[in-house]
């Protein structure tokens, strides 16, 4: 235990050190922490749970403001048992009161009912004050409080109960939600403030479903809930006033389309298109928000949510268009948008790039590269005639691309980047993947002539991925900075692996050459030859993993070959053939690779393959050939010789691996 | 709580009490001074009648379009959805109940034509339907099944303000006033 606490102390002495060269505390409250730290742990035998910087800066403002709400130290209150109970103790007296109303209510006059809401009123909130006021007890208190607002809330139902009153419902939301906000504001109250905010987002809901009236003035509302939130510190608040906005956003523009779409006798397809395209702007101002907002602590749940949606917001759009849609005009994000989101397009692009400057300045941190990147992107999306499937194709593709990598590649290199905002990466990176490959193999299953070049096709892309993988492991390692590049490899090989197999099978009909197929697809195609060449290109010359390239390289030339040979003169036995010996030299290859790089779980993993191969083959063609006894006889014996073999050729390989890595460690011994 | 804001926070309760005793207070007088009408209630569909305790009215002049739209439509007035309306109301000798006579967004050229206005919002443009607040007649639990059953006899009386705002005074079932006690 001693020696966790050394170590505990050594890194809190290196922490403060980094914490007043950053400014964040200054020397005298160095000295003063790391003397209270030591007090502490000589009283008790756990060292403290120090809160990183950030958080401890977060939770800073919060608990001030909880001290002063208090106007003296706030009590020690008995971990959260209490609070539970009071919380669940008011919503049982709520829940009684409004029982017994309920059930009395119709029996008394208009004038009883009008003087006990009065009086219920009243008294809660006097309950509240003699609470808070004159007790100081911030539970008590701070519960009548809140029970006083849900009375106010009720109040206002009743009284339209009374009078019959229908018009306009959601003017009492309203109402009661800027009551709430101005009691929250007053107090400095966190559950006043959440119940405005829920509040405030039911009335928006229920203006906008219900009476239709989108509004850009609700952003007004966006607005005061910021002030309250931060007034209250509420990082949660915070995050759910984000969330809000985004509401916001999606209605107007959901509305301006489908008005688009109501009056202008535009298709859906490029309401729906150009809807898609203005979330790249959006996408963008996020990504600036995230990094504006990293220097307020009290915002850091704000910034990790605005980085994730905005990562989402780049790749969810290009996802979605990277297809050959069909569109009779040439610019139909542009006929589709109307004046309205044609300036949300270029204000928030402006907007993005003002905020991301002057975060630059103010910090001295230079932009993301996948924003910079993506920015250029987003003008060239909007200028660039996209209803030519060609330029859709090549241009969306290559955003995804962008996005995907330099999203994940950014994920590594900043430091203020969170767990999350980098889960977010690795999900948006193999969802393409997974995407990708089963809307290729759907497209080639409608298409049936050209279900070979679109299963290929799949191949392609999943090499440029492949590739670009390496190139992210190869731009880190220049920053000195690691990247797990066996992930997005493993799942490519895998995926690359499933789709040869499926291909191998006796599926295949009489193919039409790639050649005759549209133009677009053939300029996709080469687009892919063209950026996977140039990859291996600098990759071959100036990565370190030059193994890994070449091997890629190798199944990237035998699927060329297959995708622009093929055609009507193949039959089934040639794709047969072509398809299993590409099978075997992938595993032929990964065996290699496993021992240059002593890897037994990629011996596993190749040997798995070949067996998954073999038996399939077998079946695939003795299956007609001999009758049932006999099939299982032959299929045991060959079995049994094809296991002892493997099992031989196994060992051999792993006393290779275990002699490689022995040597491996006596040279780095001899070093050392 | 040593800075308790004293007297901010029981001013902001009085306003409380305060905005609900206006709401209170305006409904009062227009219930006592508005001048009376009386309206027919409509069948409607049955399954969307009973929401909750409170039962859903339809009058004869919630709808005004449809082939008798232009004649309502004076000025002949595009209507937009959720816009404020104002229909002329009138009783012909000898009728029990006020009918629709003229629907427009403008008050004062209406007011002109006619002494009895009631405010409205558009709910179908095309439909001509509007909604007058006063759609709703709240019930003990249970109880709005017989208004149900007898909706096609049922009738209201409507106070109605020189403002054309208005508010809900009565509810009859075949001229006798409903009480639920």
């Amino acid at each position: 235990m001693a020696k966790r606490q050394d170590a505990y102390f050594r890194s809190l002495e290196k922490d403060a050190r980094r914490w007043v060269a950053k400014g964040l505390i200054e020397e005298e409250q160095r000295v003063k922490i790391l003397s209270e730290s030591r007090a502490f742990a000589e009283g008790v035998d756990t060292p403290p749970q120090v809160e990183p910087a950030s958080r401890q800066a977060a939770t800073a403002p919060r608990k001030a403001a909880k001290t002063t709400q208090a106007g003296a130290p706030e009590r020690d209150v008995v971990g959260w048992l209490p609070t539970v109970m009071v919380g669940i103790a008011t919503l049982l007296v709520g829940v009684g009161i409004l029982l017994f109303y309920a059930a009395n209510w119709r029996f008394m006059s208009t004038t009883l009912k009008l003087s006990q809401i009065f009086l219920l009123l009243t008294g809660l909130y006097g309950a509240a004050f003699y609470g808070l006021a004159v007790r100081g007890s911030q539970l008590f208190g701070r519960a009548f409080l809140f029970l006083g607002l849900v009375a106010f809330g009720a109040a206002i139902g009743l009284i339209a109960q009374i009078f019959h009153i229908s018009a306009h419902p959601s003017n009492g939301v309203l109402l009661w939600a800027i009551v709430a906000a101005s009691m929250s504001w007053l107090l400095r109250d966190v559950a006043s403030a959440y119940l405005s905010a829920a509040l405030l987002l039911v009335w928006n809901l229920w203006e906008v479903s219900v009476y239709l009236q989108p509004n850009a003035w609700f952003a007004l509302a966006i607005v005061g809930l910021v002030a309250l939130f931060v007034r209250c510190a509420s990082r949660l608040g915070l995050v759910f006033t984000a969330a809000f906005s985004l509401v916001l956003f999606f209605q107007l523009n959901f509305h301006a389309l489908w008005r688009i779409r109501d009056n202008a006798g535009y298709s859906l397809d490029m309401a729906l298109f150009a809807g898609a395209l203005a979330c790249l702007p959006l996408g963008l101002l996020c990504l600036a928000l995230g990094r504006f907002l990293e220097r307020w602590p009290l915002a850091a749940w704000a910034k990790v949510f605005f980085g994730s949606v905005g990562l989402l917001l780049l790749w969810g759009p290009l996802i979605g268009v990277s297809w050959p849609l069909n569109f009779s005009v040439l610019y139909p994000h542009l006929t589709g948008f109307a004046a309205f989101l044609i300036f949300q397009y270029i204000a928030f692009l402006a907007i993005a790039q003002l905020l991301s400057s002057y975060t630059e300045q103010s910090t001295g941190k230079k932009a993301s590269p996948l924003f910079s990147w993506m920015s250029l992107a987003a003008i060239a999306l909007f200028v660039l005639p996209l209803g030519d499937k060609r330029v859709l194709l090549i241009t969306t593709h290559l955003g995804l691309l962008l996005t995907v990598f330099m999203g994940l590649g950014d994920s590594f290199l900043s430091l203020s980047v969170s767990r999350v905002e980098r889960s977010v990466a690795w999900m948006l990176a193999i969802a393409t993947l997974f995407i990708k490959m089963f809307a290729f193999i759907g497209l080639g299953i409608e298409s049936r002539y050209y279900y070979v070049a679109y299963v290929l096709g799949f191949v392609m892309f999943g090499v440029v991925f492949f590739l670009c993988n390496l190139l992210v492991e190869h731009v880190l390692r220049q920053q000195k900075r690691s990247f797990p590049v066996s992930y997005l490899q493993g799942l490519g090989v895998l995926l690359s692996y499933a789709t040869f197999y499926i291909l191998s099978f006796k599926l295949v009909d009489t193919q039409t050459n790639i050649f005759q197929a549209s133009y677009f697809v053939v300029v996709l195609l080469v687009f892919f030859v063209v950026l996977a060449s140039a990859l291996f290109l600098y990759l071959i010359f100036q990565s370190a993993q030059k193994l890994p390239v070449a091997l890629c390289g190798a199944i990237f030339l035998a699927t060329c070959i297959g995708l622009f040979a093929s055609g009507p003169r193949w039959s089934w036995v040639a794709y047969s053939l072509y398809f299993n010996i590409i099978l075997f030299l992938m595993v032929a290859l990964l065996l290699f690779y496993s021992v240059k790089i002593n890897s037994v779980r990629l011996v596993y993993f190749a040997l798995g393959g070949l067996i998954l191969q073999v038996i399939t083959r077998y079946f695939d063609v003795l299956w007609e050939l001999i009758s049932g006894s006999l099939l299982f006889i032959v299929t045991g014996l060959l079995v049994m010789v094809g296991g002892y073999l493997l099992n031989r050729q196994r060992r051999l390989l792993l006393e290779v691996i275990e002699a490689s890595r022995q040597q491996g460690q006596a040279g780095r011994g001899g070093v050392q | 709580m040593k800075d308790f804001p004293i007297k901010s926070f029981w001013l902001l309760v009085a306003l409380q009490l305060v905005v609900l005793g206006g709401i209170i207070g305006q409904r009062m007088l227009l219930l006592k001074t508005g001048h009376p009408v009386m309206l027919q209630c409509v069948p409607i569909d049955p399954r969307s009648l009973l929401s909750g305790d409170y039962v859903i009215l339809r009058y004869k002049i919630s709808d005004l379009g449809g082939l008798n739209g232009n004649k309502f439509n004076l000025f002949q007035e595009k209507f937009v959805r959720n816009q404020k309306v104002y229909v002329a109301l009138m009783r012909k000798a000898g009728a029990r109940f006020h009918e629709a006579v003229a629907v427009s967004g403008d008050f004062a050229r209406l007011k002109k034509l006619y002494p009895l206005v009631i405010r409205g919002t558009i709910v179908s443009p095309w439909a001509l339907s509007i909604r007058y607040g006063l759609e709703s007649y709240f019930v003990p639990q249970f109880q709005g099944k017989a208004i149900e059953k007898e909706m096609s006899n049922v009738h209201v009386e409507v106070a109605v303000a020189e403002n054309g705002d208005s508010g809900l005074r009565k509810l009859f079932i075949r001229g006798k006033e409903v009480k639920f006690r």
